[in-house]
């Protein structure tokens, strides 16, 4: 119950700061959206767009349960796919963009395209769990799973990840 | 079914760096690498570009980033007023001031400004060691609290995020330091050059740096700073009265530099570069000769030894069933910072000296520091018995 009531009074504090809430989640929100886009820049650009849209919308929404940073996870979800099926109709591809950022070391650039072609709920539960290292009772909420199946995604993200990889004939990492 | 979830927990204990199985640690292994390289960078300016892209309020921002620097910036300017005239060979007052830096003060300092809400400031600050441990308060009540130790390591907790970082120096904290505990130097070397006036019963020093010009007051009779006023075009921009500024005669004790505790709050352990402290892999290893251990087996539990590396550094983890012994050096292990909770009981052993603390979901930590390394046992089931009597019994290996 008491942690009930502390999620509810974050809720609001985070619902009334927009400045705060900027802060605290928008490196986050890039990190996301770089994996799924392929490019730190294109993230920069849509996670602004992502808290364009937090700074008209957070303001009015109902408390659920659920913190903002869930409702931010979904808007930059649904905006990252909307780009993706944009790109994919006029096939403007970024793959070099991110593994180009790191050190060309070819595993790098095979798990950085791995865990591109991991499905949505995936990413997120790996971003969630080890790019942002929430534990996992965090992740289930933002997740609005339960932490038991939020583990149960970590591991079939981890065999889709393993898969992808020996289909590019890297082994172990 | 049931064996997938119970793969799917091992793969969770593997990912914190326990030995839970050859598949648990593959995969482990594969979405820590994976996740190494997602995670990129955010700069504090690209944050910054981005807000004020959309949202161009400059005074809110204003207000929010400069509180708690003034704030705590005050704090060390009662160490640094003494340190400069220390600093002033042949001055009258060196003998003098040399005894205030033996002393610890007790600061409260009340910090306001048209600028920004009013901010209090509250805590011990030795201005000999560096040493301190303040909290800030705000309208709404403690929004921070900083404690810096004698070896420049520091934990910030911030009330807004309730999260606690540990890091092992000032600098390794975003935005420089705790909210400015570390322009000590810059005050140090500034105040040197300090404008000096006699007034009737006070100094008055007067720094400029850059725009802002700063203007402490001195008491003449215990050269201790009364009031600190910062200046930008003529105008006044925040003035810090102290409101108490104790010398402690006697030594504060532990309680006194030790932090609060923050039921709930999050832990992030971040490197020298401040980079955040994660486990990048763990491999089945031998003992090194200088180790510590609790000897081949311990309770009937045959030693496991794995070399973790972690972000910064390596731990070298030894099980025996369900009490862990680390062996780290400066970066500790998470599995260790996560076990760590305020209440502390502190004791001495051959050679070294012991922090055990009991987290609030039972884990036991004991935490032996020796001079030639850091060694904790860990038991997760909180059996605080075991692992205080196992911290006497480390041993090197033969």
């Amino acid at each position: 119950m008491e942690e009930g009531h502390d999620a509810y009074r974050a809720f609001r504090r985070e619902q009334g700061d927009f400045e705060a809430l900027f802060r605290a989640h928008y490196p986050e929100i890039v990190r996301f959206l770089a994996v799924r886009l392929g490019s730190r820049e294109d993230a920069l650009d849509l996670a602004s767009e992502v808290f364009a849209e937090a700074w008209r919308r957070v303001p009015g929404l109902q408390w659920r349960g659920r913190p903002v940073r869930a409702w931010l996870y979904r808007v930059a979800g649904n905006m990252a796919a909307d780009e993706l099926t944009r790109r994919a109709r006029t096939q403007t591809g970024r793959d070099a963009e991110v593994a180009g950022a790191f050190d060309d070391i070819d595993t790098r650039i095979a798990l950085t395209d791995a865990l591109r072609t991991l499905a949505p709920d995936h990413q997120l539960v790996v971003h969630l769990r080890l790019v942002e290292g929430l534990p996992f009772e965090d992740v289930a909420r933002v997740m609005n799973r339960s932490v038991a199946a939020c583990q149960m995604l970590m591991l079939r993200a981890a065999r889709a990840l393993r898969a992808a990889l020996q289909a590019e004939g890297v082994r172990g990492a | 079914m049931p064996d997938e979830q119970v793969l799917a927990f091992d793969l969770d204990r593997a990912l914190a760096g326990e030995d839970a199985g050859d598949e648990a640690g593959e995969l482990a292994a594969l979405l820590v690498a994976a996740a190494d390289h997602a995670r990129l960078p955010v700069t504090d300016a690209e944050v910054e570009r981005a807000l004020h892209a959309m949202l161009p309020r400059p005074r809110a921002r204003t207000r929010r980033r400069l509180a708690p620097a003034l704030a705590l910036a005050t704090a060390v300017a009662v160490a640094a007023v003494v340190a400069w005239i220390v600093r002033s060979p042949g001055s009258e007052v060196t003998a003098r001031a040399a005894r205030a830096l033996d002393t610890t003060f007790f600061v409260v300092e009340q910090v306001r400004s048209p600028l920004f809400a009013a901010t209090d400031v509250s805590g011990y600050v030795d201005g000999r060691t560096g040493r301190a441990h303040v909290r800030v308060s705000g309208r709404r009540g403690l929004v921070s609290e900083t404690a810096v130790a004698a070896d420049g390591s520091v934990q910030r907790w911030l009330a807004a995020s309730n999260t606690t970082t540990l890091a092992p120096s000032c600098d390794a904290l975003p935005g420089g330091c705790a909210e400015a505990l570390d322009p000590l130097d810059l005050y140090l070397r500034t105040l040197r050059h300090a404008h000096v006036r006699a007034l009737a019963d006070a100094y008055q020093l007067t720094i400029r740096v850059g725009k802002v010009e700063q203007v402490v007051t001195v008491d003449r009779r215990t050269y201790l700073p009364r009031r600190i006023e910062w200046r930008q075009d003529g105008r006044r921009t925040s003035l810090t009265r102290f409101a108490a500024l104790e010398r402690q005669r006697a030594p504060v004790g532990p309680d006194g530099w030790a932090m609060s505790g923050h039921p709930g709050a999050h832990l992030l352990q971040l490197t020298r570069r401040g980079e955040r402290v994660r486990v990048l892999s763990v491999s089945p290893s031998r003992l090194a000769k200088d180790a510590r251990w609790l000897g081949p087996s311990y309770q009937g539990y045959r030693a496991r030894v794995a070399t973790v590396r972690l972000t910064g550094g390596r731990g070298v983890r030894i099980s025996y069933g369900p009490l862990v012994v680390w062996n780290y050096d400066e970066i500790v292990p998470p599995a260790v910072v996560e076990l760590r909770g305020p209440a502390v009981k502190t004791f001495e052993i051959p050679g070294g000296i012991v922090h055990a603390s009991f987290a609030a979901d039972g884990g036991v930590v004991a935490d032996a520091t020796f001079a030639d390394g850091n060694v904790a046992v860990v038991s997760k089931s909180g059996d605080k018995v075991d692992a205080v009597r196992a911290v006497q019994r480390l041993t090197h290996p033969e």
